[in-house]
Order: C-alpha cells, then structure tokens, then sequence
C-alpha cells in the first residue's frame, strides 16, 4: 500500500486525514473549527497519528488520561486496524480509547506513558 | 542558561533540551502525572489566580497513574480563569504557529522514556521553542520546575508522539462542527 493509497482508504471510510509531510498522517474521526488568532484550527477529541518511524510505521492511538497506546507495523496492517478501531468507535460509542482497547488485540501490551523515567 | 544534559532534563530525562535551567517563574508538578495540572496552576498564577495542586485537582477528574485528559484541563482554566477561554484536545500539527501566536498554551509530549508529559510553550523564536517544565531539574515536589530550550523539529518529534495534544487561549469563541 502506498501512502496516497492509505490516505485514500482511510478518506472513503469517512475519516478526516491530515498530512504534515510525506510519510505523517493526523487522523481524526471529527474535528471542530476553533479560531484562534486569524485561523481556524481544528481540534478532534478522537484523533490519533501515524507516521514512518526508520524502517516501520507507528500508529499512536488515544488511552485514558495522558496515556497512548503504540502499535508497529506496515502500513497495510496498520490502516487496517486504525480503520477497524473508527469503525468500532462510531458503532459503539463513547471515548476513542475504549474502541482501541477492544479492537487492539492484546491492548495493554502497547500501552505506553506511564510513571515517568526517574521520580 | 546552562546547557541541559541529555540524561537528566525533562522528566529525568529523554526530552532533547538544548538548555534547562531552575525558573522561579514555573511551580513544580507535586505528583509524578500531575504535569498538566501543574501547567494548568502556573497559567493561573500568570494571570493572579493563586491556587494549590491540591485545589486544583480537587476540581477535575485526575486518574492516578495515567494523569488528566486535555479536555479537562482546558474546561478547568476557562472556569477559573479571568480573562480566557481554553480548548483542550489534539490539534492538526500545522496549526502550531497559530496556538503559539496565542502563548503560553500546555503540550503534551512524549519523552524519549516512553512517557507522556506536559510542558507550557511561552513561545517560538528562530527554530527555537521556549518551554516550561514543571518536572524541574528535581522531579516532583521541588520547589521550581525549569525553564527550557529546544529545536523546534525535535519539538514537533516529541509532540507528534503525543500526538498534538494541547490546551490553549482561544481569544476569540466561534467554533463549528464538522
């Protein structure tokens, strides 16, 4: 799959796509316009990114809190699976993070941010 | 300014600051995920609202271990403070220039670690983000956070991975649904 093609696969599901660069997508199921300043910014509550990470892909995915959970792989496989947890999101209802953590097999695996390096 | 070490800034380390120094001007976080309330309490102290960690956690839903959502920081500010409103939630990345237009505003990021943390951003110059950090030189519970320096695409690094989250001004309140 190339990068235009999972832009387009996330698109037809109805999932607002955003690209920084080339290979960093910014994903978000809905999305508000606040002006700030002279723009319109958009915020989501249900967004998460993926992006190329040396020779893999990342997709970064909402948990609770200040929590994310990390999931590795092709982008294939992760378009696959970010479009598996929106769809699971609009079915069920209710926060982002509880669709990951029922989509995601294994979710606690990948669960990332917890108490901080040294405290 | 002191050039930071790589081992011990941001989070007792693994945030990649050019320079940290002590800031009198920044309170240090009391818990190890209270970041974002300790942000939320200095952006109250800026504008003369003078509250406790405490009082302020008592007011939101602070989950242990896994911190405080944006959303709720942001509603708290706007509560409790006198002139702004805040938004909190993840924000496209193109946009950072405009939420930095609106300074100071609350970040989350992700340390080198693999934790999250939240910083304020008081502004960009040059390439350079200019931040405070209520982690400190000392870790929670000290009595300042730090003052800190970092390039901006390190910066966007960090932040992509926390993927945009933020909480900032908005000066004005028109918004529309998607």
């Amino acid at each position: 799959m190339t990068v235009a093609e999972a832009k387009r696969t996330l698109e037809l599901e109805g999932i607002y796509v955003s690209m920084s660069d080339r290979e960093s997508f910014w994903i978000a199921g809905s999305f508000e316009f606040v002006e700030v300043g002279r723009d319109n910014v958009r915020l989501s509550q249900d967004a998460c990114v993926l992006f190329r990470k040396n020779d893999h892909w990342q997709a970064v995915l909402p948990g609770l809190g200040m929590l994310t959970r990390e999931v590795y792989g092709s982008l294939d496989e992760l378009v696959a699976l970010i479009v598996s947890v929106y769809r699971h999101y609009r079915q069920s209802g209710g926060p982002l993070y509880r669709a990951v953590e029922q989509v995601v097999a294994d979710a606690e695996r990948y669960l990332v941010g917890g108490v901080p390096a040294r405290v | 300014m002191t050039p930071a070490d790589a081992e011990t800034s941001g989070t007792g380390g693994g945030l990649r600051y050019l320079t940290e120094e002590v800031c009198p001007e920044m309170v240090a976080q009391e818990q190890s995920h209270s970041c974002q309330v300790a942000c939320a309490r200095q952006l109250l102290i800026d504008a003369g609202v003078i509250m406790t960690e405490t009082e302020l956690a008592e007011r939101i839903e602070y989950h242990e271990g896994s911190g405080t959502d944006a959303k709720d920081i942001a509603a708290l500010l706007t509560r409790l403070h006198p002139n702004d409103r805040f938004m909190g939630g993840t924000i496209e990345p193109g946009f950072l220039e405009s939420v930095t237009g609106v300074a100071p505003w609350i970040a989350s990021v992700k340390t080198l670690s693999g934790s999250r943390h939240a910083v304020i951003v008081d502004k960009v110059d040059n390439g350079i983000v200019h931040i405070r950090d209520p982690w400190g030189l000392f870790g929670p519970g000290s009595s300042t956070g730090s003052r800190a320096t970092m390039e901006l695409g390190n910066f966007h690094d960090h932040w992509r991975a926390g993927f945009h989250l933020s909480v900032f001004r908005q000066r004005t309140s028109q918004g529309a649904q998607s």
